[in-house]
């Protein structure tokens, strides 16, 4: 794959990958060193891709692994700052759905972002987070409950 | 209801800051490719000594295949348990099918101490495609897919779901069914009675040979049937399922199970009871394993530090799996995310995401498993390094507040 090639298909998954480093990086600072070391990790393992098909889900698995290299890092919290997209003044049910996300446990939150918003199936996200589908589904479950249980509404409907 | 549009809005859009990252670490590859590679040459020493170490791989797996040492490569826990994990009998789950012709599953290693059991276990990995075009009758049986799903792979693809890939885009019907032969990913323990155990986490990869190698690790607490048992007996069911996708030149039908299922009643995964036919895979085989308890050594820890200007005891049971630890404050040093959260009854109040990291004695971090904070009591659990350290330390902090200083536990039996 030429680096133009590898260019494109990252930036065609710009807002999934913000979603996913979001997921588990409250600091802006650190999302931005993940995102760095993904690229640079993704780019040198490019041999570890068989099928150029799966791009997508290979590439949200090395930025998951580099988002959680940097919490196991994370020595001196930095001061709270603030959301990264105030949220509009009209709209508190967005606040409140986001920081009903936010009070999940990490490992539900992304299961439900992988599963729930990105689209990828059990068997995606269980290969994407070295989960059995089982565990996957348990999470997926468990989230889903304590969201309703946050929002007092029923979650993920279409 | 809530919807995904509103997730997806609730997220909101790329930060400057990300935005900004993500650009320039693009741009460098891509003007790195444009410089001229340097090649490098190997020593005749350095060859002489890589050539070695493969053929060391090669004869190790050839002679004797113990799983945690090959997933030892990327846990080194489970490298430090590999001695441990041998089992005292097993009968792998051998069928022959029609559509998939021989396969097997097999239980490989195991390590039980009473507490903690990690079971690692292969598969033929065994799928077979065909060609698909479903009568009337068959149709009216499948389901008409709403998005737009394409077979998935994180390896390489079959012919026949490319040629299905291929004539989608392309607007041509075409449809394949698979059939599959696989281990499931639900474990039983017991001779009388199985239990059920449900995996906290799992590993797999692929083996030299093309067996599937799996590492199911049961830390969320065995149930209370499987626990202190002198030896455990597994089960895992061997597994066949079809699936069917046919797209007919505009929507796209699926199946899963087989054509002639029954209807039943079963309850899902969200706890609703729903009436379907049992798209469910078919048992038709299993392997057998007992592993012996391994008398694993358990140590306590303890030491005492401050939270906030609070004193908090902590106290940590440590097995060369798992590391537990209870942390209790002389006053509320742990306000409950949750009830931050609603805190005067309206929702939306600040939430409260606390930080632990334990580290051994080489300042090593220990991976949290679970963690749960409420009042002046948390309670934490580690997964363990393999060995019982030496020491321990811990830090606690909150998001957006300063760490504890680092808090030492020693063996209570050992002076400090």
């Amino acid at each position: 794959m030429t680096s133009e090639e590898f260019a494109r298909r990252v930036e065609a998954l710009r807002p999934t990958l913000y979603r996913v480093c979001r997921a588990q990086l409250s600091a802006e600072a650190d999302r931005e060193d993940a995102i760095q070391e993904a690229v640079f990790r993704a780019w040198r393992r490019q041999n570890s891709l068989r099928d150029e098909s799966c791009f997508n889900p290979w590439f949200i698995r090395i930025l998951i692994n580099a988002c959680r290299d940097i919490q196991r890092q994370h020595r001196r919290v930095l001061p709270m700052e603030a959301p990264p997209v105030p949220p509009p003044k009209d709209d508190p049910r967005l606040q409140a759905l986001r920081d009903a996300m936010d009070a999940l446990e990490e490992r539900q939150r992304l299961c439900l972002l992988l599963h729930h918003i990105e689209g990828y199936s059990v068997k995606e996200v269980a290969a994407m987070l070295h989960l059995g589908e089982s565990a996957v589904k348990l999470r997926l479950m468990r989230g889903r409950r304590k969201l309703k249980e946050l929002l007092s509404e029923e979650v993920f409907g279409k | 209801m809530i919807r995904e549009e509103d997730y997806l809005a609730a997220f909101g859009e790329p930060d400057e800051g990300f935005n900004r990252a993500l650009d320039n670490a693009l741009r460098q590859i891509c003007a790195e490719e444009a410089r001229p590679r340097m090649k490098k040459k190997l020593s005749v020493g350095l060859l002489a000594a890589v050539i070695a170490i493969l053929t060391l791989t090669g004869a190790a797996l050839a002679v004797g295949l113990n799983l945690f040492g090959i997933f030892g490569r990327w846990d080194e826990r489970l490298a430090e348990l590999a001695p441990q994990a041998e089992l005292e009998t097993g009968s792998p789950g051998e069928v022959e099918t029609e559509k998939t012709g021989r396969s097997a599953v097999e239980i490989v290693n195991a390590y039980y101490d009473g507490e903690s059991l990690i079971v690692a276990y292969t598969d033929d990995n065994v799928r077979t495609f065909e060609a698909f075009t479903p009568t009337p009758e068959e149709l009216a049986r499948m389901e008409k897919e709403e998005g737009d799903a394409e077979p998935f792979e994180l390896g390489p693809m079959d012919p026949v779901q490319q040629a299905f890939i291929d004539a989608k885009r392309a607007g041509k019907p075409y449809g394949f069914v698979e059939y599959s032969v696989f281990a499931s990913d639900q474990m039983y323990a017991g001779e009388d009675v199985k239990i059920e155990l449900l995996p906290s986490a799992g590993s797999e990869t692929t083996l030299e040979d093309g067996r599937r190698a799996y590492l199911m690790e049961f830390s969320e607490g065995l149930p209370e049937e499987a626990r202190n048992r002198d030896a455990l007996t597994l089960r895992l069911p061997m597994l066949r399922q079809e699936s069917r996708w046919w797209f007919d030149g505009k929507d796209l039908y699926l199946l899963s199970g087989p054509l002639d299922a029954e209807m039943h009643t079963y309850e899902w995964i969200d706890g609703e009871t729903h009436t379907g036919y049992d798209s469910g895979p078919e048992k038709i085989g299993e392997a057998v394993a007992t592993v012996k308890r391994t008398p694993a050594e358990t140590r306590a820890y303890a030491g005492e530090g401050t939270y906030h200007g609070v004193p908090v005891h902590v106290e940590a049971t440590v097995t060369s799996v798992r590391v537990s630890v209870e942390i209790t404050a002389q006053g509320e040093a742990f306000p409950d995310p949750y009830a931050v959260y609603f805190e005067n009854g309206v929702r939306g109040g600040r939430y409260i995401r606390y930080s632990f990291w334990l580290e051994n004695e080489a300042g090593k971090a220990l991976k949290v498993d679970e963690l749960s904070v409420a009042g002046n009591h948390a309670a934490l659990v580690c997964y363990g390094d393999g060995r019982l350290p030496a020491q321990l330390r811990l830090t606690i902090g909150a998001e957006g507040e300063e760490v504890s200083e680092p808090i030492l536990l020693t063996p209570i039996d050992q002076p400090e």
